[in-house]
């Protein structure tokens, strides 16, 4: 179980104090998936990389926890990271070509996983340990797999790879980071499907970051909507697709072309996502919101449990239903 | 480029090192330029004279360097010398830049059979060790100022031009050329107004920096014997001529060396913060920072 | 690795070679307006200018002039030396191997020292060890090696006295110990004759030269690696393999580190030129009797076939350095095909 509360993550630079994350909360089980969507700069990265341990130096996670199975991962020394790291919570990026140190053959890189994760010393063993992974990813002809160097593999099947390598030490949480942007339309429904099997078969709770809501609806239980760091409505998928609440999710449906509603444009979203350095007062997305009203600018909306779901919009405060 | 006088503040103001280097070049230069008028024994540092009585004398308020063997004070002679270093300089930069960016930007510009033929050159060049070259020329051409200017350009050239050979082959097939071509440029106008002045930069960049290293050579060819004239106050020719005596009269050979140090550093230091904040690689680190603690 | 590869590496130094001596070729005869001047010697009688007129056949066309050239170097007919009366190339032969010895030793403190002082600046990035290694191999780039080679002396070997400061042996215990050359290499020849004493006396005199030399490569590699290091360990899967689970210190010394040992390699070639050309002076300053102080004293009197001989014999090894540096690159890197 992944539980992550009241997160706040800020990054220290010449340029001052970045707060990337501001108040995140969400819990995801196992064999459950829960998917995080928002714009570039809207921190979900930086989100993923908190949850998987590896946030960089100059990132601290000021406010909040992250716990797997109880423990809170933000508390942990240096040592007991690089412990937890893989074994507890891994996870796939985006590039898959720039994810491998290229002058490793595959087999080096994931034996070296099965030994340091797994504690297997023999070389056999080791070896087994990475094509049992190469297999449950589904690449067909592991063995050669095994001896190729990351250049010598197409985009599709390094990604199977990076999951095969993040899968290794078995660990019960997976952040995937945007893991099929970069790769074809066929190439991406079978990593989702994929990452829908392992899900199930091995309980994992996956967190799938992604920009475009289409494809949550294929992995995800859940979705999380993210907008400038912070958590604009969290729900069931079909809920939350089907009948969006906050106008910031509304407006990102807007977004999705589909082929059912026929001709018709779609509506691109006003504006631009704020600087991070310097948000507006009140609800952060105000500037670009069609609805918004004098409050807004005032007050920093609160999440309020809704419709089965959680909704941060002063529309929604102090009255159920609400307009629309 | 309009950023790149803005980056070298940016740099200078976050590394006091690079602040230093300016400091220092900054330092030699108003020195060679000013010595002749400021130095404290003009005629010792032409070399003219010769006092017997004041032979290798220790460094004193006097003569804060010392005397040589010819009684002459060091420290006038070394802020002299910096005059002939400066000299060498940018008459080497100079003269190797003058034929280092036409070879460059005629090899990159126009390519084909004239390019490769005029890169194949520049490689036979670049297959000697540095200095090597020079010293082979220097010897057939003899000693003396110019000489030595001569022949360390004519070993440095190769790298200007193969710099902005590289630098030209990208900005030719950069967008705003295509629309030059476009809007019916010639070749010629293409070639100056646009591709040249927005491949130069980088190059001049590292020439300037680089007259640390021709110091630093000429006065390696100083003290094989094939540099300047015995009788010009030459820093390496300070230093060889201080190596006789040098276990009773250290101080002869130590200043000079020593000014050699400081100058070349001065520019190494600059260039080195300079790549630093260049490489755009190397930047993207200083500012973020993405590595794992 | 394929023979194929190896075979046109070697034409290139076929190509590399034939271009070096085209450009000494008009350096000594074309540049010059009386060459047979330079040939004569340092006060050449008539009788003496009129036989090196004969023997660069100044008379007869340009062309014919290089093919005697290229033909006399591949003969190994270099010329004799004025100041040794000895053929140029024997006197090259038997200075070689010392200067070898003192190179490969300056060369392997600079690769052995400077690539784990990169290595650290580049962990401890921003810190201090990385300004201490910063500002050290600016240091080393920066001094006049014969001016460093000049105040060692001193300081160690006049002043102090706990090295030697001249030759490469005592000369007393190569007699008493019966010691022979081999190959000309004064370490290697006194392992093989398992001579102690030569070997330790050897060593000593070796560390003050090799030391000095070794400052300017040291510097090129420590900068060279440090820059390359960064850049490794913020590449994407220096990030990803840290994600998976792999120990930092894994990441870094068995990951990172081949990424930049290839490049490395890549850049000790001219690592090994400013070496090989420091060599000339420190060669002079310490008495080693190799062909830097070879060529320095042919440049100091006026010995210019002996100046040529070493300018094209350097170019020579150094060619040939690259060449074994580029294949040794290559074939570190699975990307490449060779």
């Amino acid at each position: 179980m992944l539980e992550v509360r009241g997160l706040h993550v800020s990054y220290y630079t010449l340029g001052g104090v970045i707060r990337a994350v501001r108040g995140v909360s969400f819990r995801v089980s196992p064999g459950k998936g829960l998917c995080i969507v928002g714009e570039s700069g809207s921190g979900k990265t930086t989100l993923g990389l908190a949850i998987a341990g590896a946030l960089p130096p100059n990132a601290r996670a000021s406010r909040g926890s992250v716990r797997i199975d109880g423990a809170n991962i933000l508390e942990l020394g240096p040592e007991d990271l690089e412990r937890v790291r893989g074994s507890l919570v891994s996870m796939v990026f985006q590039d898959p070509a720039a994810s491998f140190n290229p002058l490793f053959t595959i087999g080096q890189t994931l034996g070296d996983i099965a030994r340091h994760k797994l504690g297997l010393a023999e070389r056999s063993e080791a070896r087994e340990a990475a094509l049992a992974a190469l297999r449950r990813v589904g690449m067909p002809d592991p063995e050669r797999v095994l001896d190729a160097y990351p250049h010598e593999l197409s985009g599709g099947m390094l990604q199977r790879v990076a999951i095969a390598a993040a899968i290794l030490p078995r660990p019960k949480v997976l952040v995937a980071d945007e893991p099929t942007t970069m790769l074809d339309v066929t190439l991406q429904y079978q990593i989702l499907k994929l990452l829908n099997r392992l899900k199930e078969t091995l309980g994992l709770a996956l967190v799938f970051i992604t920009h475009n809501l289409g494809i949550a609806a294929e992995v995800c239980e859940d979705i999380l909507v993210l907008y400038a760091g912070h958590m604009v409505e969290l729900g069931p998928t079909d809920k939350v697709l089907e009948e969006p609440l906050h106008p910031y999710t509304q407006a990102l449906i807007e977004c999705i072309p589909r082929i059912d509603r026929g001709p018709g444009r779609l509506k691109p979203i006003p504006g631009s996502m704020p600087d991070p350095r310097r948000l507006p007062g009140g609800c952060v997305f105000h500037p670009r919101c069609p609805h918004v009203m004098d409050i807004c600018r005032e007050r920093d909306p609160r999440p309020v449990a809704l419709d089965k779901r959680v909704v941060s919009c002063l529309l929604y405060n102090g009255e159920k239903g609400g307009a629309r | 480029m309009a950023s790149a006088s803005s980056q070298v503040l940016w740099l200078i103001r976050r590394s006091k090192l690079s602040l230093v280097g300016l400091f220092i070049v900054a330092g030699f230069v108003v020195t060679g330029i000013l010595a002749p008028f400021i130095v404290p024994y003009p005629e010792d540092a032409r070399g003219e004279t010769y006092n017997i009585e004041e032979r290798f004398q220790p460094p004193s308020w006097e003569h804060p360097f010392g005397t040589d063997e010819y009684g002459r004070d060091v420290f006038s002679r070394v802020l002299m010398g910096a005059r002939y270093s400066l000299i060498i300089a940018v008459g080497v930069v100079g003269l190797a830049l003058l034929i280092g960016i036409p070879v460059g930007l005629v090899a990159g510009y126009v390519g084909g059979r004239v390019g490769s033929m005029l890169m194949r050159v520049t490689d036979m060049f670049l297959a000697f060790p540095p200095l090597l070259l020079a010293i082979a020329l220097a010897a057939t051409l003899g000693r003396g100022l110019f000489n030595t200017i001569i022949a360390l350009s004519i070993s440095w050239w190769p790298w200007y031009a193969r710099l902005l050979y590289v630098r030209v082959t990208s900005v030719k097939n950069m967008p705003f050329v295509d629309s030059a071509r476009l809007l019916g440029l010639g070749r010629l106008a293409i070639m100056f107004r646009h591709v040249l002045p927005n491949s130069l930069t980088p190059v001049t960049v590292q020439a300037a920096l680089d007259m640390g290293s021709a110091i630093l050579e000429a006065a390696g060819l100083s003290f094989l014997g094939v540099g300047v004239d015995p009788s010009t106050p030459e820093w390496g020719l300070l230093v060889t001529e201080g190596w006789a005596s040098i276990s009773s009269a250290w101080w002869i050979s130590l200043f000079p060396g020593l000014a050699i140090l400081v100058t070349v550093l001065g520019f190494n230091l600059l260039a080195d913060a300079l790549r630093e904040s260049l490489d755009p690689r190397i930047r993207r680190i200083a500012l973020t920072r993405r590595i794992l603690g | 690795m394929s023979k194929a590869y190896v075979a046109k590496r070697l034409a290139m130094l076929f190509m590399v070679v034939l271009g070096v001596l085209v450009i000494t070729f008009v350096i000594t005869r074309v540049i010059p307006a009386r060459p047979e001047l330079l040939w004569a010697g340092s006060h050449p009688t008539e009788e003496q200018i009129e036989r090196a007129r004969k023997e660069l056949r100044l008379d007869e066309p340009i062309y014919v002039q290089l093919y005697y050239y290229l033909k006399d170097f591949f003969t190994g007919d270099w010329g004799v030396s004025w100041r040794t009366r000895q053929p140029v190339l024997q006197d090259i032969m038997e200075s070689l191997p010392a200067t070898l010895e003192l190179v490969f030793a300056a060369f392997a403190i600079a690769v052995m020292v400077g690539i784990p002082l990169g290595v650290l600046a580049a962990v401890r990035y921003g810190r201090l060890a990385d300004g201490v290694v910063r500002v050290f191999s600016v240091l080393g780039a920066s001094a006049p090696v014969f001016w460093i080679a000049l105040i060692a002396q001193l300081v160690f070997s006049s002043w102090l006295g706990v090295l030697p400061g001249a030759k490469r042996v005592d000369e007393s215990v190569v007699i008493e110990t019966g010691f022979r050359e081999i190959t000309g290499f004064m370490i290697l020849d006194s392992i093989l004759q398992l001579n102690a004493a030569v070997l330790l006396d050897a060593l000593k005199h070796l560390v003050l030269p090799a030391l000095v030399l070794s400052l300017y490569p040291l510097g090129l590699t420590a900068r060279m690696t440090r820059a390359l290091m960064i850049e490794a360990l913020n590449e994407y899967h220096s990030i990803s393999l840290q994600v998976w689970g792999l120990p930092r210190r894994l990441v870094v010394y068995k990951y990172a580190l081949k990424n930049v040992i290839a490049p490395v390699i890549a850049s000790l070639g001219l690592s090994f030129g400013y070496t090989i050309i420091g060599a000339f002076m420190v060669e002079l300053v310490f008495v080693w009797p190799g062909i830097g102080l070879y060529a320095a004293l042919a440049l100091l009197s006026f010995d210019y076939p002996a100046v040529i001989g070493c300018v094209v014999v350097v170019a020579l090894v150094y060619s040939l350095v690259n060449m074994v540096v580029d294949i040794v690159h290559a074939s570190l890197d699975p990307r490449v095909k060779l």
